[in-house]
């Protein structure tokens, strides 16, 4: 059964990715290449998924702090990781169309500052876990710094737009059917690669702790006893 | 009848007080059962924190030291690169703000890291309750990010062709901005004592993500400030607002979630 | 003759520890031990080193979290108490993970540690002498002492206020016989008042003559 929904998705995404190119008409409205404006549907589906691995991300990371349980670390851990090669996609793709539409790849438009901040932050996790030696330390730093870093992002995303109103990104734009045919589809498929990758790498990342404590059970640790003595002075 | 506290905090702390017992162990502090639990016990304590700090720091000198000579160093730096190029008001308070925030930060990690590389970051486990002992550090680093203020600024000032033209924008900028500054950096510099090596280079590159909201919106309002054209002043004013929003929800989180952090 | 306790409350304090595991990722360094430490007592952890007694010892300050078990403590030997409040105000810790600050002198160190405790102190300068340093040395800063001085202000730091329950880890490490002689006077003194002890040592004499129940470590 599963193993029928893997090979769906993949001639799903195939199939996708196919339409994006070939089938989906140059877009409508002021573009300077209208075909390569379909990379909208590419990426505007990467940004989702990432929302979606970071609000993950972020939930395991208060779980673990709440109830302190390795397994909420894992999550949260491979959550960022698969956010930030999301993230990284986004910002790949956004900035080939930012290039050829107004003339650089940055422009500093509010959205793209907060992605790079959002890319700033993920990079700053993994240094973070990096130095920390101790595990469970380590695991609380991250899950705390991950959520204290968190928070800027919606404050760089809703309250300060509001601030600089002149922006890149459309606020609001009407897609056609099937533009949102194949972005919505694109969408939904992309999210379940990532549920499926994520369910992997945690599987992997508990299975190496597993193994690891195995290949410790040759050192039990020393037997403990209690003893009531009475003081010789 | 319970022993009022009284106030002084350097004083108190060097002379003892009066004594009943001929051997001097502590007083009877509180006639309920026993435990003064109050806001003024959670106050006195972040002050003392607060105070200890300071007071180290005026007997060894170690952070305002080097902070004040990074600033000061950093702001010659760029005012001689600048000296040909007549810098606009905009690069001006954009290179401000990125001296202030590199003094600032090679300097506010210190009331953490150093507590736990000398050990005695215990003993403040051990006694006090978390949200007193972050409130304590974050005042110190408060009082280091204006003192780096009070520094650079005037020098930034004579260096740079700059005029204020808002000046009560320009200070409000300075203060709150300080504050964010202070709040952000201190939660950051509590995550990054835990690390075992190499802290104070992650210390600039775990808190800058936190910070770049706060260096956006200061610089833009630094610019209002320096600038004639009344929309960007006005503009300038609605960014000292997101400023304190900004600095009272990353205090609030702080706090939140120091005590996960600091506690094993 | 000891001075007047600074809180109004119970002196008798016991502690029982459930089930304490602790694990490093994957080593496990202990798992499971159980005792109650009770009041008036003297209860030793020996073992070689690196088993974990002062992991045992930090775990019950509540400096670390262990993989799985719980601490409580109770104070006239039936009510329970938040550990919270007991570590602050009732629990005494002296160990090498813990050091007073090297530019405050010996007096402001104990000022310090009572005022986040909020207590107020009559005269540091006689808890310090109780810990038999030089009179000479107290207002200098800790950073010149020697190794042995500085041992003595933790202990001193430790029993500051009169804790119910002291928590001492290798309390005669770095001291001289004089020292020891004054780390055995107050303990007699402490538990002839019915405090409790939890003290982490490798001298095998040091747990004859303290002990008098022992959480202990075979050697593998």
């Amino acid at each position: 059964m599963i193993k029928f929904a893997k090979i769906a998705l993949l001639v799903l995404l195939c199939a996708t990715t196919a339409a994006g190119f070939l089938w989906l008409p140059p877009a409508a409205g002021p573009f300077r290449n209208q075909d390569l404006a379909r990379i909208v549907v590419f990426h505007v589906p990467c940004a989702i998924v990432a929302s979606v691995a970071s609000a993950v991300a972020s939930f395991f990371a208060i779980k673990y702090l709440w109830l302190r349980r390795s397994g909420d670390d894992v999550r949260s851990k491979v959550s960022f990781s698969l956010a930030l090669l999301f993230w990284i996609l986004t910002t790949a793709t956004g900035a080939m169309f930012a290039k050829v539409q107004w003339g650089q790849f940055w422009s500093w438009d509010i959205k793209q500052t907060s992605i790079l901040a959002m890319l700033m932050i993920d990079v700053a996790y993994f240094a973070l876990r990096a130095v920390i030696d101790n595990p469970s330390k380590q695991a609380a730093a991250a899950a705390a710094y991950s959520i204290f870093a968190m928070i800027t992002v919606p404050l760089l995303t809703y309250i300060f737009p509001n601030s600089t109103p002149n922006t890149l990104h459309p606020k609001q734009t009407k897609l056609d059917e099937q533009y949102s045919l194949i972005l919505w589809t694109g969408a939904f498929g992309l999210t379940c690669v990532y549920f499926w990758m994520y369910q992997v790498h945690v599987a992997v990342e508990e299975l190496s702790r597993r193994a690891a404590a195995l290949r410790q059970t040759g050192k039990e640790p020393p037997p403990w006893f209690v003893t009531e003595v009475s003081p010789s002075s | 009848m319970p022993r009022r506290w009284t106030g002084g905090l350097i004083k108190k702390l060097n002379s003892p007080g009066s004594s009943d017992d001929a051997l001097g162990d502590a007083q009877r502090q509180d006639t309920n059962d026993g435990f003064p639990d109050t806001v003024s016990s959670w106050c006195s304590c972040a002050v003392a924190v607060f105070a200890n700090d300071i007071r180290s720091e005026l007997r060894t000198r170690y952070a305002f030291g080097t902070v004040a000579l990074f600033a000061i160093t950093t702001i010659v730096m760029v005012s001689v690169a600048l000296s040909t190029a007549a810098p606009k008001p905009d690069v001006s308070a954009a290179m401000l703000w990125v001296v202030l925030l590199f003094a600032a930060l090679s300097g506010l990690a210190r009331v953490f890291v150093r507590e736990e590389e000398m050990g005695t970051a215990n003993g403040l486990r051990l006694g006090a309750p978390p949200s007193a002992v972050f409130a304590g550090k974050l005042l110190f680093n408060l009082i280091l990010v204006l003192a780096v203020e009070i520094i650079s600024v005037p020098l930034f000032l004579g260096f740079l062709p700059v005029k204020i033209w808002n000046i009560s924008l320009f200070t409000g900028v300075l203060i709150v901005g300080a504050a964010a500054l202070a709040s952000s950096s201190t939660f950051v510099a509590a995550l990054i004592a835990q690390a075992s090596s190499g802290k104070a280079a992650l210390f600039t590159v775990v808190a800058f993500p936190v910070l770049m909201p706060l260096l956006f919106l200061c610089v833009q309002a630094t610019n209002g400030a320096l600038s004639q054209v009344a929309s960007y002043q006005a503009r300038g004013v609605s960014n000292l607002g997101m400023i304190g929003i900004y600095a009272v929800v990353m205090t609030t989180a702080s706090f939140l979630l120091f005590e996960y952090v600091w506690n094993d | 003759m000891v001075g007047a306790l600074w809180y109004n409350g119970p002196m008798k304090a016991a502690v029982e520890i459930a089930g304490l595991s602790m694990a490093y990722g994957d080593r496990v360094l202990f798992s499971g031990i159980s005792a109650t430490l009770r009041s008036g007592t003297c209860t030793v952890v020996a073992g070689p080193n690196g088993a974990g007694k002062s992991t045992i010892l930090r775990i019950v300050c509540g400096l670390q979290r262990p993989t799985a078990g719980a601490v409580k403590f109770r104070l006239d030997d039936n009510r329970e108490e938040d550990p919270r409040n007991f570590r602050r105000r009732m629990l005494g810790y002296a160990g090498p993970d813990f050091s007073p600050y090297t530019e405050l002198s010996g007096v402001e160190n104990i000022l310090f540690a009572a005022r986040i405790r909020g207590m107020k102190l009559g005269s540091p300068k006689d808890l310090l002498k109780r810990v038999g340093l030089k009179p000479s040395r107290m207002d200098e800063p800790v950073g010149t002492y020697s190794s042995g001085m500085k041992q003595r202000v933790r202990l001193a730091m430790s029993i500051l206020g009169d804790p119910p329950l002291l928590v001492w880890d290798e309390p005669t490490a770095m001291l001289d016989s004089a020292g020891r002689c004054v780390v055995e006077t107050v303990l007699n003194d402490h538990l002839s008042r019915g405090g409790t002890l939890l003290i982490a040592t490798n001298d095998a004499a040091e747990v004859d003559r303290w002990a008098h129940q022992k959480i202990e470590f075979a050697r593998e």
